[in-house]
């Protein structure tokens, strides 16, 4: 496995790649949640389009996580 | 399939008089998707049209109807059978919902009234039940010349001996009785009048709550032969409301065909007699428009020439937009559309992306999820509750999850894993590409699923494009992102003057179809890609958690005894939670990877529904 390869240094900055993105995109999150859930409660066809825009943040830690794995593997 | 059914715009006019045949051959045929009239400001001719008087008598009876069914709880539902469109006898159905009505109104009010005496029986109780506890006679509580009488209670907390002394300190001629009633003090006190209002003042500062006994004056005899009086009083009236509300189901259940029968009827009735409300009508004419399906017309078009002896104008054009939208899809495919209506539906004359929505979503969604056991026992979980329910839209839900289940079972055998494990009882599963030992191909895999689906959006696109804003159009604004993605590749591959060469040209075609907007959102296209390496997270993180429910079962079997029973526990518990997880997670990725990666490139919506007058479903 990889585990054994790879430098401290190396983990490390790929571990923060993927931590840090995805604090940022639960910031995101919280702020586009917490809307939706009130608009959602307001107007339940919004449903679908509260979704949406919920999860549209989770890209952020995606590149973290696509990145994080670039580290590693390089 | 990948076009909504085309329809034509339809304008009938015709003299009042065969207004009524008219409505009632459309409602026969429930094809046409009556546009609402709203009368124009300066309109002095056509008004909106007048429901027929059946429909208001109809309305009344109705709601009496429903009044009725509300009061009998009557639940059962005849599965919306048409009984009789054509109803002689309405009179006499209208005397027997009066009957029934009244029927009706005399059990309530009886029953109300029984529970009014109820109510002040409990209440006469609750004074009675802790005076019975003093055992006095009842007739001591009575006028007196020379005596005053307190009776309530007092605090648990006051103490009586210490009350008894301060009472001896105002006066001697007092007596008093105390009993216990829901860990309560109860007291009787009894005092000559000209001490009644310093021994008051006492009870005040003691937060005694007095019982108000005026109301109870017509009782005699010991208390306890009151309460006595009063239980068995309440039990009979108990037994009244037992009898009534029985009497109550009886009729319930003798008329409950009748007024389900009638109920679907006479809503039928006033869907066809309020009909005018929806079009335009004159004082000799009436204007109908709406939208047909194009194949339809033709046979329509003479049916209702015939039906009316021609006296009818009827005039057609073919819908451009606008038009409604009734989706037709093959059966396999159609419980795809309820994803599709769930965002919005196609407007007219776009793409139906229902097709790729069914050829890519299961796809999806079993990348992520990927485990043989799990596809194959939800498989046959989400088919016995498909069995069971009979709500349509739970019934699309459930076969879309079922081709989900299935293509997780097909991903299980290419990915090698059966419940997370690598082996069927026994029988060891060789992965044509293993998930955990292999992630960078899985990445690539997903990447290149990525490309392939955008692309495809963008190929919808420039078809939409072409067709609603010409050549030109669907090649600055769709085709340029495509090679924009050339252009890209070239760069990576090393070609920098052909590459760079490529991009600057795709961008500026963007610029000049999108305007500045469409330059800024240049990265996006990397973005949506990139989207797409999710169909590798989401599945390395459900085929991990499998591994680990597993490998902490099997540590727990290891250690034996009740080690077995843990470890049953663990695996039940784990791999439930991980199918749970399992499906929402990739559920809403896939649905999030079509909405926003997918739809934006070339998805409009906000079509209308197709919901012609007169259709049962």
């Amino acid at each position: 496995m990889v585990k054994n390869m790879v430098e401290p240094i190396t983990a490390i900055a790929a571990a923060l790649a993927i931590g840090i993105s995805a604090i940022a995109a639960a910031i995101a999150e919280k702020e586009i949640g917490t809307a939706a859930v009130g608009a959602i409660a307001e107007n339940e066809d919004l449903f679908v389009k509260g979704l949406i825009m919920t999860v549209l943040p989770e890209t952020i830690v995606l590149f973290g996580f696509v990145i994080a794995y670039m580290i590693l593997g390089a | 399939m990948l076009k909504p059914k085309k329809m034509c715009k339809v304008t009938v006019a015709g003299p009042r008089s065969i207004r009524d045949t008219a409505v009632s051959f459309f409602y026969g045929k429930g094809i046409l998707h009556i546009d609402d009239y709203t009368k124009p400001d300066n309109e002095t001719v056509l008004d909106i049209g007048t429901p027929t008087e059946r429909a208001s008598e109809l309305s009344e009876d109705l709601i009496k109807l429903r009044s009725i069914k509300k009061h009998l709880n009557v639940v059962k539902n005849n599965g919306g059978k048409v009984v009789s469109i054509d109803r002689p006898n309405q009179e006499e159905i209208s005397a027997q919902i009066d009957q029934i009505d009244a029927q009706i109104v005399d059990s309530i009010d009886k029953i109300r009234a029984v529970n009014d005496s109820l109510s002040l029986l409990k209440a006469k109780e609750d004074i009675v039940a802790p005076i019975s506890t003093l055992g006095l006679d009842w007739k001591v509580f009575t006028q007196y010349d020379s005596l005053s009488y307190m009776v309530g209670y007092l605090p648990k907390n006051v103490d009586l001996s210490r009350f008894k002394k301060e009472l001896s300190s105002i006066t001697d001629n007092v007596e008093m009785f105390h009993g216990e009633y829901m860990s309560r003090q109860v007291i009787a006190l009894f005092v000559i009048k000209d001490k009644a209002d310093e021994t008051s003042a006492l009870f005040s500062n003691n937060s005694f709550t007095p019982i108000n006994l005026k109301c109870l004056e017509e009782f005699e005899g010991k208390s306890d032969n009151i309460l006595k009086t009063i239980k068995d009083e309440y039990d009979h009236l108990t037994d009244e409301k037992k009898r009534l509300k029985s009497e109550m189901d009886a009729l319930g259940e003798k008329y409950s065909s009748f007024i389900i029968d009638n109920e679907a009827d006479f809503s039928r009735d006033i869907e066809v007699g309020e009909v005018p409300l929806r079009f335009a009508e004159s004082t000799n004419a009436f204007v109908i428009e709406g939208w047909v399906p194009q194949d339809d017309f033709t046979e329509m078009e003479s049916e209702l020439r015939k039906k009316t002896d021609g006296k009818i104008y009827i005039r057609s054009r073919k819908a451009v937009e606008g038009a409604p939208v009734e989706l037709k899809n093959p059966k396999g495919i159609k419980p795809f559309e309820f994803l599709i209506d769930l965002y919005s539906r196609p407007s007219y004359g776009e793409i139906d992306p229902t097709f790729f929505m069914f050829l890519t979503f299961p796809l999806f969604f079993g990348f992520m999820l990927g485990d043989l056991g799990y596809g194959l026992l939800t498989f046959a979980l989400f088919f016995i509750i498909r069995t069971k329910v009979k709500v349509a839209e739970i019934k699309s839900v459930l076969s879309v999850l079922m081709f989900a289940s299935f293509m997780t079972a097909v991903f299980g055998i290419v990915f090698g894993e059966f419940f997370g494990a690598e082996h069927i009882f026994g029988y060891h599963m060789t992965p044509i590409l293993h998930r955990l030992h292999h992630p960078i191909t899985l990445l690539n895999l997903a990447i290149g699923m990525g490309v392939a689906h955008v692309n495809m959006g963008l190929m919808i696109g420039f078809y939409n494009m072409k067709k609603a804003h010409g050549l030109k159009a669907a090649i600055l604004e769709k085709a340029s992102w495509m090679s924009l993605q050339v252009g890209g590749v070239l760069l990576a591959l090393g070609n920098m003057t052909l590459g760079a060469a490529i991009m600057l040209v795709s961008a500026i075609m963007i610029t000049l179809g999108e305007g500045l907007k469409g330059l800024f959102e240049l990265p996006s296209i990397v973005a949506n890609i990139l989207s797409y390496s999710r169909l590798m997270a989401v599945g390395l993180a459900s085929a991990i958690l499998a591994l680990v429910v597993n490998e902490m079962a099997g540590m727990a079997f290891s250690a034996g005894g009740i080690g077995l029973i843990v470890g049953t526990i663990i695996l039940l518990a784990g791999h439930s939670i991980a199918i749970f997880l399992g499906f929402l997670s990739p559920f809403i990725h896939s649905m999030r990877l079509h909405y926003v990666e997918f739809f934006m490139k070339f998805y409009t919506g906000g079509g209308q529904k197709y919901m012609p007058f007169g259709r049962r479903d």
